[in-house]
């Protein structure tokens, strides 16, 4: 049987869990998607109870589907993401306490790493129940795979009339792709009165003949320093309300340290997705 | 308008290969370029003898005529003919002497021995050119089971076909010593032609002969061959018919080879129609020569069109795809064609996109980004200086189609572009439509009321129909046509740019000029373009053995250059990114004099005359700059579009949101002297008095003025000249900085001396211009005291100059500290921090060594040079060139070797996004500079051009030609392992 490709949200029945709905009704609306609700525990409750399990009021409920399923969390979710043709997995990054050292939990990570989807994970602690998008950050170091990869955010900010900021940093040790077709800040700033208006308007014809940026309300922004710290004190100072990140699927320590760092610290979700 | 068309031909001469078994060709221009080694040969020979003979009292010294004598007496005659030829001309008899006298002996067979190792000592050193289109003929002749035979009088032959890797394209070689050996007279005796076709089993009648020489055609015809083909290099085409050729040609390619039943005359060309639907060149093949991009990247679309865009000094035009892409930016401009825009700053003007064509198949345009591309490939082909493609595409219905093209804007005629493309469909029939973007004509009038006119010529053609009473071509588009399975078609197109500064009327002066070039053939243009290239060529090529990669980065330098220039265009300069995009607007800054204007003030001269004299043109403007700071003299503009104004934006928003006021337009005073500099060279390298005295002192006086006034007296004695920025823009409104006053000091010494000068040798011109500049002697006489008085931060203990004042106090940063990084070194830090540091952002004191060299000790220039290279940035890309040119000239050659490749990959390199708005014009020409002055060592004494080679490791040599006061100089420089060790301790 054919799907609507649905926004996937698992939920584990802790209280904590519920703002990724807020965020997936977004979403659910812009993109015309169904939301699937889903929850996995070892015995599954029947979809009957679901709702009172879940804590979920009628108008939480209203226009999503749920679904109850057995079985080990995080492989039931990617199985049912596979099956059901998801097009985001919105989900919390905990719902439970977890180790102060762990920046994820582990159902979220195992997700994350076993989905080509985009994931948006959800730091409770930081997002209202009445989330809006308004203002998208796209952190971009300039290449073509990069631009490539955040198509869906940047199509979920031009459904949203949100503005997208992109943001590249420069940085002492940051490593320049030699990827072709690659645009870093300049290499050389003969006369900034003309490099800059040019670069600017380089960078941002580079990302929009990748993706489409039409009816998109665009800044681009030049920070410098750590990434990671250049990225949070942006989508604060810009109130940000969603930041779109790409990982290359090592999670592994001494890896990933600017999206450990953006999804632990940020005020905001943030988009996950792989390149 | 649209319509519906039938397809035909056009009208070149035809090689029918049903009428030969086999073709013979002459060597020396027709298939390789030896005619200039063998002219210089001569020359040098007969002037040596010459001189001889009136040192000892015989006749007075005549030099050689390279241009009269040589085609007269002795192209493509062997040599003893020559030699007795020429001796005649002159009335001067020698004895014959014997076949084995030595070089140097006054005979004819010594004088023949010392040309023959004079040409093979220039064919060691320099090598030869092919003529690539010749060797494409031949293959092709070849190919189709023609047997083939080179026919030389020359006795070099073997070494020359061996040299050139061309001994497989002859079945047979008959030469000076087979003609010696076998007995036979040479041209323009038939001997060797009719031996040839003998040897080949082949009847004259059934043979061909191609010939550049008129005793060559001659002899062709005298043999009793089917077809005389001459090869027109010279401008003597009714000279060649006079002596028996058939079929006179400017190049090979011109002609059109058919084989099957035909209308042709029995072995000869016709005017009758057909056609082979193929482009009228062949792209050079020497990897050395070309840039190549294979496949297709969308996101380098930008920095692609800069690199492979054509100009001619007039017209320049973005290597844009045809057919457009999502991120196309096609642009054409105008040299010196400003759009002034509403309220904003002028920026060069874009024209329609000329070379914009679109074909459709069934209704679907053929674009890169639908389908799958088979093949896709682009040659920027700088000999020839044109942009070829090929591209094979399967669109989503499964039809493949092959296209080929090139395009090129007129180096013979600055006004026209020119393009063409064949297309075949390989596998399918439809209906196709074939449209451009500029059908006709385009006018556009801008508010300075200067108005210009694009014009199209077009034709279109298919192939194959040859004698078909139906065919015809179309000239009108856009076209609907139906595509045969495997038919090839062509479409020829020539545009024409006139504006009104040049013609009255440019609409219909620009239809008149693509009309007619459409119908003088697309081979005509492309051959006139190609000869007019390949003179630029042979005065600005520079060769260098051992490092291909160096090799394709200065002839791409030189390419870009030499197409930036328009020496018959005296109100236009070169911007900072040419005519190859719109940054920077067009504008003018210092990087014309001293970063381009070298190359052409030692290559070509004419333009670099025509570039200074826009800055005469501009001068008005310059003094009412300095009458607006309160001085005199004249303050160029900092940049400079048409009328010299000063048209540098006073702020720019950054990406950081921040605001940032730019100075430079008050600051960067170092302009003017900068202005001077390049007069003064220009001068010294020509002695052009003419140019001195209409255009050149005036600038060195009034920007010697200038630096008069601003240089002031303080309490300490010493002038000063404050609040300037140099050269390193990282620190602004700084006081005596030490580019600044040594480079004021320098204009102000000159400006006396051409004062001097004046009054002693051209005292009516002084007096003229004295009157007019109100300028008294005294003043003048004064600015060698001021000079002196400047404060240069010279300290004599150390030997240093310090960049400006307070510059030994600021920050020392480690900027090793900071690598890798991806951003310039002041994004990293900040303005602010920058400021305050010892970061420079390009060469400052290192520059002023540059171009001062001779005025500072040895030991200063390597003090200077170890204390400023590690704190430089290289924030602009200008520096890395500079920094190359300055280590190799103090011996410290690896160091050398990595700015010198940092710097020509600027525009080259697959990553360097800042291209897309236009090349870097400056930094090319600074890697001419880091090739000549640097490793080539080349100083510019008043005798002339001499050089202190220090070559990299790689290189086995290096090669290059300069002219000094009407002089060409020779510099064959060769890899000296021993002196070029790295002087680095």
């Amino acid at each position: 049987m054919n799907h609507d490709p649905v926004i996937l949200v698992p939920l584990d029945g802790r209280v904590d869990a519920l703002p990724a709905l807020s965020v997936a009704k977004v979403f659910s609306k812009l993109q015309d998607a169904p939301v699937r609700i889903l929850h996995v525990a070892e015995h599954a409750p029947p979809v009957a109870e679901l709702a009172d399990r879940l804590g979920l009021e009628a108008e939480a409920l209203h226009g999503a589907c749920l679904e109850s399923l057995p079985g080990e969390p995080s492989a039931t979710i990617l199985a049912a993401a596979s099956r059901l043709k998801a097009r985001l997995i919105v989900l919390c990054t905990h719902t439970a306490p977890e180790s102060p050292a762990d920046v994820i939990g582990a159902t979220a990570l195992a997700v994350l790493r076993g989905t080509s989807c985009p994931v948006i994970l959800v730091n409770p602690a930081y997002t209202p129940h009445d989330w809006r998008l308004t203002r998208v950050l796209l952190p971009h170091e300039g290449t073509p795979a990069t631009s490539d990869a955040v198509k869906p955010g940047a199509e979920l900010a031009r459904l949203a009339r949100a503005e997208l900021l992109v943001l590249l940093v420069a940085a002492t040790g940051a490593h320049v792709s030699q990827e072709p077709g690659s645009l870093t800040a300049p290499v050389y700033l003969d006369q900034p009165q003309h490099e800059w208006p040019a670069w600017a308007a380089e960078f941002v014809e580079r990302l929009a003949c990748i993706c489409p940026l039409a009816d998109l309300r665009i800044r681009l922004l030049l920070g410098r320093g750590s990434p990671s710290s250049e990225i949070l004190r942006v989508a604060r100072a810009e109130a940000v309300d969603l930041i779109l990140l790409t990982w290359k699927g090592n999670w592994a320590a001494e890896h990933a340290e600017t999206l450990k760092q953006v999804v632990r610290n940020a005020g905001c979700p943030t988009m996950v997705v792989r390149v | 308008m649209d319509q519906q068309a039938r397809l035909a031909v056009d009208e070149r001469p035809v090689i029918d290969l049903a009428a030969f078994d086999g073709a013979m060709f002459d060597l020396d221009g027709v298939v390789t370029r030896t005619a200039t080694l063998h002219a210089a040969a001569w020359r040098e020979l007969f002037d040596q003898f010459l001189r001889r003979r009136a040192q000892m009292g015989q006749e007075p010294f005549t030099p050689f005529d390279i241009e009269r004598d040589y085609s007269r007496y002795l192209d493509g005659k062997p040599r003893l003919d020559g030699v007795r030829s020429f001796l005649a001309s002159r009335g001067i008899r020698l004895p014959d002497g014997e076949p084995d006298d030595p070089a140097g002996r006054d005979s004819i067979f010594g004088l023949a021995a010392h040309k023959n190792e004079l040409f093979r000592a220039a064919l060691a050193r320099s090598g030869v050119e092919v003529f690539e289109t010749s060797v494409a003929f031949i293959q092709q002749l070849r190919k189709a089971g023609v047997k083939t035979a080179a026919v030389s009088s020359s006795k070099n032959a073997a070494a020359v076909l061996a040299a050139v890797g061309l001994n497989d394209l002859f079945d047979l070689r008959i030469d000076g010593l087979d003609a010696e050996r076998l007995g036979l007279k040479g041209k323009p005796a038939a001997d060797t032609f009719a031996h040839a076709a003998r040897s080949l089993g082949v009847a004259p009648a059934r043979a061909l002969g191609v010939e550049d020489a008129l005793a060559g055609v001659e002899a062709i015809h005298a043999a009793g061959y089917g077809l005389a083909v001459g090869v027109d290099r010279s401008d003597q085409a009714a000279a060649l018919r006079e002596h028996g050729a058939d079929i006179v040609v400017r190049d090979l390619a011109e002609l059109l080879i058919v084989s099957g039943p035909s209308n042709l005359r029995q072995g000869g060309a016709t005017s009758a129609p057909t056609s082979t639907a193929d482009l009228a060149a062949t792209p050079t093949s020497d990897p050395d020569w070309v840039v190549v991009e294979d496949g297709f990247k969308l996101t380098r679309e930008h920095e692609l069109e800069s690199i492979f865009a054509i100009s001619n000094g007039h017209l320049g035009s973005r290597g844009s795809l045809a057919e457009g892409s999502a991120m196309s930016s096609p642009a054409t401009f105008v040299a010196g064609l400003f759009d002034p825009g509403p309220g904003s700053r002028p920026s060069l003007a874009v024209l329609p996109d000329w070379a914009r064509i679109s074909i459709s198949i069934e209704g679907r345009p053929l674009r890169l980004d639908d389908g799958t591309i088979l093949e896709h490939r682009r040659t920027l082909d700088m000999r020839q200086a044109v942009l070829w493609r090929t591209w094979r595409h399967q669109d989503a219905a499964g039809r493949i189609t092959t296209v080929r093209g090139l395009r090129l804007a007129s180096q013979a005629d600055r006004r026209l572009l020119a393009q063409s493309v064949v297309f075949t469909p390989e596998n399918y029939t439809a209906t196709a439509s074939l449209d451009t973007a500029l059908e006709d004509v385009a006018t556009r009038r801008f508010s300075d009321g200067v108005t210009v006119a694009m014009a199209a010529a077009s034709v279109l053609r298919k192939a194959g129909d040859l004698g078909a009473a139906d065919s015809h071509s179309v000239r009108a588009l856009p076209v609907k046509f139906e595509l045969e399975l495997g038919q090839t078609y062509q479409l020829d197109r020539v545009v024409a740019v006139c504006t009104s500064r040049d013609e009255a009327q440019p609409e219909g002066a620009a239809r008149r000029q693509a009309t007619q070039a459409l119908d003088t053939g697309m081979a005509a243009v492309i051959s006139d373009h190609r000869r007019a290239w390949a003179a630029r060529w042979a005065a600005s090529d520079i060769q260098i053995e051992g490092d291909p990669a160096a090799q394709r980065a200065l002839r791409f330098a030189a390419y870009h250059l030499l197409s930036a220039a328009d020496p018959d265009d005296d109100r236009v300069s070169i911007g900072a990114r040419a005519l190859t995009g719109g940054a920077y607007n067009g504008h003018v800054f210092w990087d014309t004099e001293i970063f381009m204007l070298p190359f052409f003030i030692l290559t070509w001269p004419r333009a670099a005359r025509a570039l200074l004299t826009y800055r005469h043109h501009t001068l008005p403007a310059a003094r009412e700059k300095a009458a607006r700071h309160g001085e005199t003299g004249a303050f160029y503009a900092w940049e400079s579009a048409g009328s010299g104004r000063d048209e540098t934006p006073s702020y720019v928003v950054t990406p950081s949101a921040e605001i940032v006021p730019i100075v430079l337009a008050d600051q960067e005073q170092h302009i003017s002297a900068d202005v001077a500099y390049g007069v003064w060279s220009y001068w010294r390298a020509t002695g052009d008095d003419a140019f001195l005295l209409e255009a050149g002192a005036e600038i060195l006086l009034e920007t010697a003025r200038f630096w008069a006034g601003r240089a002031k007296l303080e309490a300490d004695g010493r002038r000063h000249i404050r609040s300037v920025v140099g050269p390193d823009e990282y620190h602004e409104a700084v006081d005596d900085n030490a580019y600044t006053n040594s480079m004021a000091q320098w204009n102000l010494e000159i400006g006396q001396t051409v004062a001097g000068l004046m009054r002693k040798r051209w005292p009516e011109r002084w007096l003229a211009l004295s009157l007019a500049l109100n300028l008294e002697a005294e003043e003048a006489d004064a600015w060698g005291n001021i000079a002196q008085e400047l404060y240069t931060g010279f300290d004599d203990r150390t030997g240093l100059f310090e960049q400006f004042e307070g510059y030994f106090a600021l920050e020392e940063i480690d900027l090793a500290a900071f690598e890798p990084r991806n951003a310039t070194i002041d994004v990293l830090l900040g303005r602010e921090r920058i400021g305050r540091s010892q970061i420079i952002k390009q060469p400052d004191v290192v520059m002023m060594l540059h171009l001062l060299w001779d005025r500072f000790a040895p030991e200063v220039r390597e003090a200077n040079f170890r204390y400023y290279e590690p704190r430089c940035a290289h924030g602009s890309s200008l520096s890395p060139a500079i920094h190359a040119t300055v280590a190799a000239r103090l011996g410290r050659t690896e160091l050398a070797e990595r700015y010198f490749r940092q710097a020509s990959e600027i525009d080259l390199a697959d990553n360097m996004g800042n291209a897309a708005g236009g090349v870097h014009a400056a930094a090319l020409g600074g890697l001419w500079q880091a090739a000549v002055f640097g490793f080539g060592g080349v100083r510019l004494g008043d005798g002339g051009p001499l050089c202190e080679p220090n070559l990299p490791t790689k290189w086995r040599g290096l090669s290059f030609r300069l002219r000094w006061r009407g002089q060409d100089h020779e510099f064959r420089l060769r890899s000296d392992p021993g002196r070029n060790k790295d002087r680095e301790p």
